[in-house]
């Protein structure tokens, strides 16, 4: 069952074995776990419910209603857009559907330095077998890539770089290209088409418009939730098991104000986002329409020639096609006025490629003065010199693949015809307020292992102080992923949740 | 955990902006704060910002937008006042938390007040001239002072998206736009619809 906060017009208590805090990737697993055992399982959903029907496809209307703080969430030197989903569904109604397993040399890592365990490549290989299969995922038809993509394709061949095409998760694609919008065809298979469904169907009640201002604990127990619903009425659940699946940014908020206690100050910290930015090559002659980068799937191919996931690696850097809508382009294209405005008139001429980085900045999460989430992420030179190397690389990979020009939309912009024109995109280019900077994938927070003094969860998800409270999603991660997080999240959350599971079993 | 010493933390830099606004209204430059003409039939029509900050946003999407191109040589996009993008600005920024309100207005007085004192203008931006106004703004975008250019890209996002938003944009860019509402073929029912009330 479903229900609308908004429409909540008295005040609501319950009693129930668990609570969801968010219904993204990892909440959705975790509530469908759940309520297949047979447990009294409720999620609670901040965001609302958004049918197919209702994405118009408009970036001025989608964007604020998809996402956090109304598309408009940043660092807190308003350096770096950060994009994270708000919704039944989580950032899986907008995400572009890119599914990778977590690789194995990052699970290993995360073993032999940061004591998780149970979470080897052997231990996930059932998890992630089943969530391909559920979520249908397949490599993405030859018919589909686009003309964007092509170019990277083309450019990848024409220097004999590594990369490929990807596998994704939908089903009925019309390959409208406004992924990130939402899908109007009900075409991605997300956690709200796919997930939630059948968590229903199990037993949960799901709650959107909802937001949960507090986890409730005593004596190092777990004992509910305090929230809130859109209509201002307030809910209490008490519950043995409160699940917090409610992103790499929004668990830790909710964790900070509802005083969970945190000897070793650990809350907040190690946050990683893959900081990236783009790169766009012009092409064609004055007038022709040769890219239209807008239609079709967004991204379908990737170059991960500078992507070596071992620890200490030098190439940290992966390369994809990233085509934006008339805002969204707007936005990133450098400079206003005139110059601005004959830009724009190359829109259909435009490729673009983005850089982004497999990060080792460790920037944190607070709590700022008026009780939001607030993000500082300094960003470490070493990463501005992979941003630097990734947007040398994805310049060079357009002029490859035939570009007349390439512009680096830095303040000022880089413009090159020929690759030794790139030596100005640096390290101290490619920095926070050098260029317009992006983050789609903020990951860590509350990073799992077995010492308690360096870590927030163990390795089963449950926190190090407080009985029966699981951190289930992103916030997780010991490291940067260096990859697509959502089958990560998602088959960590098949991997995981049966210890909630348990934990709302026993009582 | 709350908010560590942030010695260059928006809202920290944002007080700075509203203080110092208020130490320009304060000294014998009161003729920078009034004489806003701006119709009052739009006025009326404000959500959370005042005339003054409407006045500013016209000023800044004619730069930001169009500069001084002549429309009709470049395929004729239209000009900002045509598609409302102040209004749009208003009624996006009501919308949004509190704390941004306050963040937007504030970023309106730097660039109406303060920044153009701060490139040695002895008037306010509304009252520049438009190679001036161009100049301020260009400053504004490359300026030393990291969160300065945050509150450029701030403002320039705003008005992108209340210009580009419009259909009467697009031609330009021969973007098509939307594909709901034209035949689309292949619609997957949803699986479930959620219940209208609560138990
Ligand atoms: C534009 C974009 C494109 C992307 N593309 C891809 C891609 O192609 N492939 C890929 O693998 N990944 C992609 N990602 C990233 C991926 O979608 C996310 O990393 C992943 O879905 C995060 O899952 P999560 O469950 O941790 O959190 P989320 O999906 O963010 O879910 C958290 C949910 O909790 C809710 N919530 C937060 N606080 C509260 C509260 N206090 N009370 C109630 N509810 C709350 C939020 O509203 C949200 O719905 C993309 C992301 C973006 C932004
Ligand atoms: S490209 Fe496919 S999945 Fe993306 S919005 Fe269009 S139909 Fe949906």
């Amino acid at each position: 069952m479903m229900w609308r906060g908004r429409d909540l017009d008295h005040d609501v208590a319950l009693d129930v074995d668990a609570v969801v805090v968010g219904t993204g990737a990892w909440g959705s697993i975790a509530a469908r776990a759940l309520a297949r055992s047979g447990a009294r399982v409720v999620a609670f959903e901040m965001g609302s419910d958004h049918l197919a029907s209702d994405m118009t496809q408009r970036e001025d209307e989608m964007l604020p209603a998809l996402f956090q703080d109304r598309a408009g969430r940043m660092t807190d030197d308003l350096a770096i857009t950060v994009l994270q989903g708000r919704g039944v569904g989580g950032s899986t109604i907008h995400n572009t559907n890119l599914c990778k397993r977590i690789a194995p040399e990052i699970l290993e890592l995360w073993q032999r330095r940061h004591g998780v365990v149970g979470c080897s490549e052997a231990d996930l290989r059932p998890a992630f077998e089943s969530v391909e299969r559920l979520l249908s995922v397949a490599p993405i038809p030859d018919d589909s890539v686009n003309a964007n993509n092509d170019v990277l394709r083309r450019g990848l061949a024409a220097l004999g770089w590594r990369g490929g095409k990807l596998s994704h998760n939908r089903t009925g694609c019309q390959k409208s290209g406004f992924c990130e919008l939402g899908c109007a065809y009900d075409a991605k298979n997300n956690a709200r088409k796919v997930v939630l469904p059948l968590a229903i169907e199990a037993g949960l009640e799901l709650w959107a418009d909802v937001e949960v201002e507090r986890v409730l604990h005593q004596g190092g127990r777990v004992t509910g939730v305090r929230a809130r619903a859109a209509s201002g009425r307030p809910i209490e659940a008490r519950a043995r098991v409160v699940v917090l699946s409610a992103s790499a940014v929004g668990s830790v908020a909710l964790a900070i104000a509802s005083e969970v206690p945190d000897p070793h100050e650990q809350h907040g910290k190690r946050l990683r986002i893959h900081p990236g930015a783009a790169v766009a090559g012009v092409f064609g002659d004055d007038g022709a329409q040769t890219i239209q980068g807008w239609k079709g799937i967004p991204q379908s191919w990737e170059c991960t020639e500078l992507l070596d996931l071992r620890e200490g690696s030098d190439k940290r850097v992966w390369i994809l096609p990233a085509f934006a809508h008339p805002i969204g382009s707007a936005v990133t294209i450098p400079g206003f006025g005139a110059a601005h405005m004959r830009a724009m008139r190359n829109f259909g001429r435009l490729a673009v490629l983005s850089a982004m980085v497999h990060d080792e900045t460790m920037g944190h999460v607070y709590l700022a003065r008026d009780g939001r989430p607030a993000l500082r992420y300094p960003m470490l030179e070493s990463d501005s010199a992979q941003l630097a190397l990734g947007l040398r690389s994805a310049a060079k990979l357009l002029l490859a693949a035939g570009a007349r020009e390439v512009i680096v939309p830095g303040i000022p912009p880089i413009r090159a015809t020929r690759e030794k024109d790139l030596a100005a995109v640096d390290a101290s280019f490619a920095r926070p307020h050098g260029l317009p900077m992006t983050a789609v994938h903020p990951m860590g927070t509350m990073r799992m292992g077995e010492d308690p003094r360096v870590s927030v969860v163990r390795s089963t998800g449950e926190h190090h102080h407080v009985k029966g409270l699981f951190v289930l999603d992103g916030s997780l991660f010991p490291t940067s992923l260096g990859g697509p997080p959502q089958i990560p999240i998602y088959s960590m959350a098949e991997h995981l949740s049966r210890h909630a599971v348990e934990a709302a079993r026993r009582g | 955990m709350t908010a560590p010493a942030a010695p260059h933390g928006r809202r920290a830099f944002l007080r700075a902006v509203l203080a110092g606004t208020a130490v320009v209204a304060g000294t014998a430059l009161a003729s920078r704060l009034g004489g806003y003409d701006v119709d009052f039939r739009r006025a009326a029509y404000l959500k959370t910002l005042s005339p003054w900050h409407l006045a500013v946003l016209d000023a800044v999407a004619a730069r930001l937008c169009l500069a001084d191109v002549p429309y009709d040589s470049i395929g004729a996009p239209p000009h900002p006042s045509e598609v409302g993008v102040s209004e749009f600005v208003d009624a996006f920024v009501a919308a949004a938390h509190p704390t941004v309100q306050r963040d937007v207005k504030g970023l309106l007085a730097l660039v109406e007040h303060l920044w153009p004192l701060r490139c040695g203008y002895a008037h306010r931006f509304t009252r520049l001239d438009a190679a001036a106004q161009d100049d301020v703004l260009a400053k504004m975008e490359s300026a030393s002072i990291g969160l300065v250019r945050g509150a450029f890209a701030g403002l320039k996002t705003l008005v992108m998206m209340g210009y580009w938003r419009d259909a009467r944009t697009w031609g330009v860019l021969d973007y098509d736009g939307p594909l709901v509402g034209r035949p689309a073929g292949g619609f997957t029912p949803l699986r479930y619809r959620p219940l209208r009330g609560t138990p």
